[in-house]
């Protein structure tokens, strides 16, 4: 079943086009990454996905409806996050400091499932649980955690209402290498654990590697590659994406200069 | 004898009524010409360590041990800033928040060369255009009267790096130069720096979290965990055959290009600093090779690494 379908995507602000002509689906549990540089406009795509903005011209389906442009009823916006959700890449900024861990999760929880406080005590706990955090960090603030722990709260919000899909929007980047691991293993958990699709945004083509079955490459707002993500990395066929996969530090890798900037 | 000498550095920053260490028993010498990586996670350290060189520390901060440059112990007051202008310069992960938004580049880049080396105003202007040349960026004059703003990222870290080369400093502390940037402007901008400091013989001190990058570029790797070095080695080998529990797991636990693992093989728990370490091993609650006795005592750097079991965890083949 296609959870997301995205047509003639296309975004402008003002003169400057963001987004054009983007087209991609997504199968239920499947995890597509969205790679691409600053500037690509991989972050518009994601954020036109869960109606942050509007697109200029094209349509998102998501689980088989089309959700057009304009207002919406907040019983239709809530239905809408329940299929939707995103991660975003700085935990510092996307959580309430001044709400605690276990408020972050029960307040997701209770706008969306009719519980008792004490089944919402119960599954608050379950979901902390369930991305590596226990008891003691639901009475905790947003500062007292680490980065790593921060990006797992909001991971364990957005799961929180059972969506069809997690969006993340280089959700890993501005965590260290050693934390870096340990949340891509538990994004690989979470997906074996049920049936969530992802919409992995990200520019580290390592890190795309690990976490997705396909891929699109984005430069300068439009799509120049898609595939398998092994196919697309091994046997990459436009001059943009071998590019980036050659900027990729390895063992043996050498930076190069390319020409120079007129 | 080597241009910067660091032995037994230590530093604390005064928080809540007592002391918190953040670097401890640092020992690293670069040599002229030299290219050292310093790489660690957040709090281990490496920033701190490269800051106390040109006394840019925080303020209040207790710093022990010794640092030589070029034989003489860095200065204060007027001979620092003197040491900073001429022969230790400094390229800072972020440019945007270390070049005036207000003044042209073109002020940025010719001030330093008016008043700290001399150069007359009007040959200023012409050797700027030279340096941006350099760097790879083109219309030099054109650009010259543009601000910050009008420049990217990467732009703006390459008038940076063009700035650094025009006082032909011994040494460049280069804090985290790309990690702000794109995958394939790092690859120019390492480049960049890599070519003109070769070209010029200057040695370079790379600060990053990014230990292939750092295998790239240096010629040698320190790596650093909890306000210590725990490995020192030549980059290659150092990559090749890790030693240090910390070093084996880093690498390990980067995603790969060319293979995908079920689950990436972790390292548990998080980074932590040097005042949150207890008295033994600091990595020892997060090593899957601790025993009991790696928490009771702190293993000494001896040059190379530092864990009691290194020699015995490679005549296993575990690196």
């Amino acid at each position: 079943m296609t959870v997301i379908s995205a047509e003639g995507l296309r975004k402008v602000y003002g003169e400057a086009v963001a987004v054009q002509e983007v087209s991609f689906t997504v199968e239920e549990g499947q995890s597509l990454a969205i790679v691409g540089e600053s500037g690509s406009g991989k972050t518009t795509v994601a954020r036109m996905l869960l109606g942050l903005e509007t697109p200029t011209s094209g349509t998102i389906t998501v689980c088989g409806r089309p959700r057009p442009p304009g207002r919406v009823s907040s019983k239709e916006r809530r239905r809408r996050a329940r299929e939707i959700q995103i991660v975003f890449q700085d935990p510092y900024s996307s959580l309430d400091k001044l709400q605690r861990i276990g408020d972050v999760i029960a307040t997701s929880l209770s706008l969306h499932f009719p519980l008792t406080p004490a089944e919402l005590r119960r599954r608050t706990l379950e979901l902390l649980e369930s991305v590596g955090l226990a008891e003691r960090h639901a009475a905790m603030l947003p500062r007292q955690l680490s980065g790593g722990q921060r990006q797992r709260v909001a991971i364990a919000r957005a799961i929180a209402v059972e969506p069809r899909v997690l969006v993340l929007d280089e959700a890993v980047a501005a965590l260290d290498v050693s934390i870096q691991a340990q949340i891509l293993n538990l994004l690989a958990d979470i997906r074996e654990r049920g049936e969530i699709s992802y919409v992995f945004i990200s520019h580290d083509l390592a890190v795309v590697n690990q976490i997705s079955d396909t891929a699109i490459v984005m430069h300068k707002g439009a799509v120049v590659e898609r595939g398998p993500t092994a196919d697309l990395l091994r046997d990459p066929r436009e001059d943009y994406t071998r590019a980036l996969l050659a900027a990729v530090p390895r063992p043996g890798w050498k930076p190069t200069r390319r020409n120079r900037t007129p | 004898m080597s241009l910067l000498s660091i032995e037994k550095l230590a530093l604390a920053v005064p928080a809540g009524g007592e002391w918190k260490t953040l670097v401890e028993e640092v020992d690293l010498t670069i040599g002229r010409g030299e290219a050292v990586g310093l790489v660690g996670e957040s709090g281990s350290g490496k920033s701190m360590t490269a800051r106390a060189v040109i006394g840019l520390t925080p303020p209040g901060a207790r710093i022990t041990g010794k640092i030589l440059f070029d034989g003489v112990p860095v200065p204060s007051g007027r001979a620092l800033r003197e040491l900073r202008a001429r022969r230790v310069a400094m390229i800072f992960q972020d440019p945007r928040a270390h070049i005036n938004p207000v003044r042209s580049v073109g002020d940025f880049l010719t001030e330093a060369m008016v008043t700290n080396l001399g150069v007359p105003a009007r040959e200023a202007g012409a050797r700027a255009v030279r340096l941006l040349e350099e760097v790879g960026i083109g219309d030099g004059a054109r650009r010259l009267r543009q601000y910050p703003h009008e420049l990217s990222g990467g732009l703006l870290q390459r008038v940076m790096i063009a700035s650094v080369l025009a006082a032909e400093p011994d040494l460049i502390l280069a804090d985290e130069p790309t990690t702000a940037l794109d995958v394939t402007t790092q690859s120019e901008v390492m480049a960049i720096l890599d070519e003109l400091r070769r070209e010029r013989g200057m040695a370079m001190l790379l600060i990053t979290h990014d230990l292939e990058l750092a295998a790239a570029t240096c010629d040698r790797l320190a790596v650093m965990y909890a306000g210590r070095i725990v490995e020192a080695r030549p980059a290659d080998a150092l990559t090749a055959t890790p030693l240090h529990p910390y070093t084996i797991g880093l690498l390990r636990s980067r995603p790969s290009l060319e293979r995908v693992a079920r689950r990436l093989p972790v390292i548990p728990g998080r980074p932590v600093a040097a005042f949150e370490a207890d008295r033994g091993c600091a990595f020892a609650p997060r090593c899957e090779h601790a025993l009991s006795s790696c928490g009771a005592e702190r293993p000494a750097f001896d040059g190379t690494v530092a864990c009691s079991r290194a020699a015995e965890l490679t005549l296993q083949g575990e690196s």
